[in-house]
C-alpha cells in the first residue's frame, strides 16, 4: 500500500523521459561507432529492435496474471511507454533514417508505424478522457449503459403520459415527443468525447428553454425533470463514447503488435537465410 | 474427510453449529461446567430456545489444556474468544515479550509455484465449490493437537523478570478483545499446568445478553482492563512512572457513547441532512465548556467540530489512541487564564472514552512532557484559535473532504479502495484481476460514492470497527490472525446474510454456489446454497491486493483511513 504513495507522477515522468533520452543518446553514439567500425549495424539494431518489441508485447500477458509478484502493471506500463519511445529511435537507426523500398520492409515499417502511432493515441486518450468523463457527471459502468439508456427513455415516456393525463395536449409534451425522445433514442458517435460540446443536447435543450414562454404552470413544474433527463443522456453519451474510444484504440494496437512480431520474425529469418548466415 | 459435491446433486443446508468450536465438548463436560460457580448462578431459563445455555457451551466453547510456559494468547493477535480458568493459573505480561520468543511467523501466503499453478488453472465457472460445509460435526472428534500450542523460547532474560500479574481459577480474561473486536492487549502464558474454558465471542455475547451476573462481571472487567491497557499505551502518558500512572488510572473516568450496534441505524441516518445527522450524534464535550477533562479515545471514532456561521463545521476526526483538550489545559496551566474547549466532540457510532480530570493532568502529565511535545501543543492551540476562515482546518485534508469521509464513516477503513477518476480509464483491469484471483468472480464493484474526482469503491474496507462480525452465528467472518484482514471462512459460512446486512457500506455480497460443471448447488428442498463473499485483500496471494497491482494507470490504491497523511499524499501525487 505504501508503495503507491511514493513519489509524484511529475517526478516519475521527468525520470522516465530523462532515462529514455540518455539511453537514446548512448544508442546513437554506439550506432555511430559501429558504423565507423563497419560492423553490420542493420543486423544488430534489428536484433535489438525485435527483442524490444517482444518485451513490449509482454505487457498484455502480464495483465493476465495480476497475482504474480513481478512488478505492478503500472510499472510495466511505464516501462512499456519509455521502451516504446526508445524503440522508435532504434527503428529509425535500423532503417537508416530513410523510407524502406522493399515490399516486406515497407509492410513492416507500416505496421510498426501503426503500432507506434496507435500507442501515442492511446496514451493521449488515457490522459485526457478520464478527466472529461469525471467532469461530465455520474460515473457509469460500460456494461450497464444500455440499461441506463432504457431507464431514461422509460422516465421520459412516463413523464409525457403523466402531463398529458393531467392537462391534455400541451407544449411540453409536444417538444418532448418531437425532439427529446428522438434525442434519447439516438446513439452518439464514437468521437463525441473529443469534442468540447454536444450539439444534439444543446439543440434540444435550447428548443425546450425557448418554448418555456408558451407553457403553463403544470408544464413549467415538470421542465426541470426533462432537463435532468436531458443532462443524464448527455452524460451517458459522453461516457459511452469515451469508453468505446478507450477500448477501440487497443483493437488497433494489439493485433498490429502481434502482426509486427510475426512479420518481424519472417523478416529476420529471411535476412539470416538469404544473408548466408544459416 | 470433506467430500466433494457431485454434479447436479443436492446437499444439506449449512447450519449454525455445524462446526462446533471444540469437537471434544460432550454433554458430560457441559454438566461439569454448569457446576462451576460462574455458571451455577446463571438461570438457564433466561436463554431463548434457539440458543440454550447448554448448546452454547457445547458448541461455542471448548476445553483447552496448557502446560507450563505455553502461550495462551499473544499481544497483537486479533481475539475472538475469552478464557475462563478452570484449574491452575496463568500469567498476564504487562510488558511486551520479544516477538521471536512468542513464536510469531509470517501468515500463510501462496508460494511462487502455487501462484503459477493458479495462473494456469483459470476458472470458467464463477463461485464453484468442491464443498460447501464443514463435516467436522459433533461425534467426529478432531485430533486434540489440531489446536496449535506454542511455548515461550529463547528469551533474553528469565520469564520471571518480566512484569506480570497472575490470574487463577474462576477468573475470566480475553473478553476485552473478544467483545471489542480488537487486538489482544497482553501476552498470557500458562503458569504450570492449566485447564481453561475458551468461549468464542458469539457464545460470550449471548451469555452476556441472557445472564445478568455475567454481564456485570464482564462489564466490570471490560472497564478495568480497557482503562489500564489503554493508559499504558498512550503516548501522552508514556513518560509517567508506574506509580504516577497508577494515580492517573485511579481517577480516570471511563465512559461509552453511542450504540454498540450503530450499523443498524447508520443506513437510515445517511438519508438525513448533514445538520440532522450531526445533531443525532451523542455529544461528548461542547465547544465553549470549561476543560474539566483530557479526553482520550480508547476505541471508535469521534467527530471534532466547531460552530461556523450558521452551521457546524467538521475540522478533523479522532480515532483510537488520539486525545483532545490537552492544548487548552496546558494554556490555562501556564498562563493562569482559563480558556474553554475550542472544539466539540461527538461520537461516531460506538465510542469508548477515557476522561482524565484536569487537576491530575496538571499534576502528573504536564510536568512529564518533553519540551518538543509542549511546543507542539502550543502550536495546536494557535491553529484551533484560527478557525474563522473556510480554508482553516485541523488536518491537511480539505474541509469538504473531511466532511465527506466523516459523514459516510469511511474513516473506519484500514484498506479502503480509492480510485482517482481523473486517471481511471474505466478499463476494468482491476475488476478482471480480482475475478482472476478469486475463482472467476470479482469481490468488489467499481462504483461508489465520490469525493471530487476520488471514488470510494464498493469494496470491503477491512474496518477498524468491523461491525459485520457482530452477529455471525458461526464465527465464519473473522480477522485473520496477526495481519488483521477481515476474511470469511467459506466452509463455516451458513449463508445467513447477517454480515451482508450488517455492513454499513454494502460491501458484502451473497453469491449462489456452483459445482464444477456449473450447475447450482442446492439443499434438500432445491434451494440454492448461498455464501457471503467480500474482498479479502488477497491475503493468501504472494503479491498482495491484485486490484491495486493490476491498475495500469496508478489510479487505484488501498488506503488506511486512520492515517489521513497517507490519503493526503495519495491525493496530491
Amino acid at each position: 500500500m505504501v508503495e503507491a504513495l511514493k513519489g509524484s507522477f511529475r517526478s516519475r515522468r521527468i525520470k522516465g523521459i530523462g532515462i529514455t533520452l540518455l539511453a537514446s543518446v548512448l544508442f546513437l553514439w554506439l550506432a555511430q561507432v559501429l558504423w565507423i567500425a563497419k560492423i553490420n549495424l542493420a543486423l544488430w539494431s534489428g536484433f535489438l529492435l525485435y527483442f524490444l518489441v517482444l518485451g513490449l508485447a509482454l505487457l498484455n500477458p502480464r495483465k493476465k496474471v495480476p497475482f504474480l509478484p513481478i512488478l505492478k502493471v503500472s510499472t510495466w506500463l511505464q516501462i512499456h511507454i519509455y521502451v516504446g519511445l526508445f524503440s522508435i529511435v532504434v527503428f529509425s537507426v535500423h532503417i537508416g533514417w530513410r523510407l524502406p523500398n522493399g515490399i516486406l520492409e515497407s509492410v513492416l515499417a507500416g505496421v510498426f508505424s501503426v503500432v507506434a502511432i496507435s500507442g501515442f493515441i492511446g496514451l493521449f486518450l488515457s490522459r485526457i478522457l478520464p478527466q472529461r468523463m469525471t467532469e461530465s457527471g455520474e460515473a457509469l459502468v460500460y456494461e450497464r449503459i444500455p440499461v441506463h439508456r432504457r431507464t431514461l427513455q422509460e422516465r421520459m415516456k412516463n413523464l409525457i403520459l403523466d402531463v398529458e393525463s393531467e392537462i391534455g395536449a400541451n407544449v411540453l409534451t409536444d417538444i418532448c415527443t418531437s425532439y427529446v425522445q428522438v434525442f434519447l433514442f439516438k446513439k452518439s458517435h464514437i468521437w463525441l468525447c473529443l469534442s468540447s460540446r454536444h450539439r444534439g443536447f444543446r439543440m434540444v435543450r435550447d428548443k425546450l428553454l425557448q418554448a418555456k414562454r408558451y407553457m403553463g404552470n403544470v408544464e413549467l413544474d415538470r421542465i426541470d425533470d426533462v432537463l435532468d433527463i436531458l443532462d443524464q443522456k448527455r452524460n451517458l453519451d459522453l461516457q459511452f463514447s469515451a469508453m468505446r474510444l478507450l477500448r477501440f484504440w487497443l483493437f488497433l494496437h494489439i493485433p498490429f503488435s502481434a502482426s509486427l512480431l510475426i512479420l518481424g520474425l519472417g523478416h529476420g529469418l529471411a535476412v539470416l537465410i538469404f544473408g548466408g548466415r544459416f | 474427510m470433506n467430500e466433494a459435491i457431485e454434479a447436479g446433486s443436492s446437499t444439506f443446508r449449512p447450519q449454525r453449529w455445524d462446526e462446533p468450536f471444540g469437537p471434544e465438548m460432550t454433554a458430560e463436560l457441559v454438566d461439569e461446567l454448569l457446576e462451576f460457580p460462574l455458571f451455577k448462578q446463571v438461570d438457564p431459563s433466561r436463554f431463548p430456545k434457539s440458543s440454550p445455555l447448554r448448546e452454547i457451551l457445547l458448541n461455542d466453547a471448548r476445553i483447552r489444556e496448557f502446560d507450563d510456559s505455553d502461550i495462551v494468547m499473544r499481544e497483537g493477535d486479533y481475539g475472538d474468544s475469552a478464557f475462563l480458568v478452570l484449574d491452575g493459573s496463568v500469567r498476564i505480561f504487562l510488558e511486551r515479550l520479544p516477538a521471536k520468543a512468542l513464536g510469531r511467523h509470517s501468515k500463510h501466503r501462496r508460494g511462487w509455484i502455487d501462484s503459477v499453478f493458479q495462473a494456469l488453472q483459470g476458472s470458467v465457472v464463477p463461485e464453484r465449490r468442491a464443498q460447501v460445509r464443514s463435516t467436522n460435526g459433533h461425534g467426529a472428534r478432531a485430533d486434540p493437537d489440531s489446536v496449535s500450542r506454542l511455548f515461550v523460547q529463547d528469551l533474553p532474560r528469565p520469564l520471571g523478570e518480566y512484569q506480570s500479574v497472575t490470574k487463577a481459577e474462576g477468573e475470566l480474561f480475553g473478553e476485552l478483545a473478544a467483545l471489542g473486536r480488537t487486538a489482544r492487549t497482553a501476552t498470557i502464558i500458562a503458569a504450570g499446568k492449566v485447564r481453561m474454558l475458551e468461549i468464542r465471542w458469539q457464545g460470550l455475547r449471548e451469555i452476556r445478553n441472557y445472564a445478568p451476573e455475567w454481564k456485570k462481571t464482564i462489564d466490570e472487567l471490560f472497564r478495568k482492563h480497557g482503562l489500564q491497557s489503554h493508559l499504558r499505551t498512550t503516548a501522552l502518558l508514556s513518560h509517567l512512572s508506574p506509580s504516577q500512572l497508577e494515580s492517573v488510572s485511579r481517577v480516570t473516568e471511563f465512559e461509552s457513547f453511542g450504540n454498540f450496534d450503530w450499523h443498524d441505524s447508520f443506513r437510515k441516518m445517511t438519508e438525513k441532512s448533514a445538520g440532522k445527522l450531526h445533531a443525532m450524534e451523542p455529544r461528548i464535550i461542547s465547544e465553549g465548556e470549561y476543560p474539566n477533562h483530557l479526553i482520550l479515545v480508547r476505541s471508535g471514532f469521534v467527530r471534532v467540530s466547531h460552530q461556523y456561521s450558521n452551521g457546524v463545521r467538521t475540522s478533523s476526526y479522532l480515532g483510537k489512541g488520539q486525545h483532545y483538550g490537552m492544548a487548552e489545559i496546558l494554556h490555562s496551566h501556564r498562563t493562569g487564564e482559563a480558556i474553554p474547549y475550542k472544539r466539540s466532540l461527538h461520537a461516531l457510532g460506538y465510542v469508548d472514552i477515557l476522561m482524565i480530570p484536569t487537576p491530575i493532568v496538571e499534576e502528573f502529565i504536564i510536568p512529564s512532557l518533553p519540551d518538543r511535545q509542549l511546543s507542539d501543543l502550543e502550536a495546536e492551540l494557535e491553529r484551533l484559535d484560527d478557525a474563522s476562515s473556510v480554508e482553516e482546518k485541523d488536518c491537511d485534508l480539505e474541509t469538504d473532504e473531511i466532511e465527506f469521509l466523516v459523514e459516510n464513516r469511511f474513516i473506519n477503513g484500514t484498506a479502503a479502495m480509492l480510485i482517482n477518476m481523473d486517471r481511471c480509464t474505466r478499463c476494468d483491469d482491476c475488476v478482471r484481476a480480482c475475478a482472476t484471483t478469486h475463482d472467476g468472480n470479482p469481490r468488489f464493484i467499481r462504483q461508489g460514492k465520490q469525493m471530487g474526482s476520488t471514488m470510494i469503491a464498493n469494496s470491503c474496507m477491512h474496518c477498524t470497527d468491523p461491525v459485520c462480525m457482530i452477529g455471525c452465528p458461526t464465527g465464519a467472518i473473522n480477522r485473520a490472525s496477526s495481519s488483521g484482514e477481515i476474511v470469511i471462512n467459506d466452509l463455516t459460512c451458513i449463508g445467513c446474510t447477517t454480515c451482508a446486512n450488517s455492513c454499513p457500506y454494502n460491501n458484502i455480497h451473497m453469491v449462489e454456489t456452483r459445482s464444477f460443471d456449473g450447475s447450482l448447488i442446492t439443499d434438500e428442498q432445491g434451494m440454492p446454497i448461498v455464501k457471503a463473499t467480500k474482498c479479502d485483500l488477497c491475503f493468501e496471494q504472494i503479491a498482495g491486493p491484485s486490484c491495486q497491482r493490476a491498475c495500469p494507470h496508478d489510479a487505484l490504491a488501498r488506503i488506511d483511513m486512520r492515517k489521513p497523511q497517507h490519503l493526503v499524499n495519495w491525493l496530491k501525487r
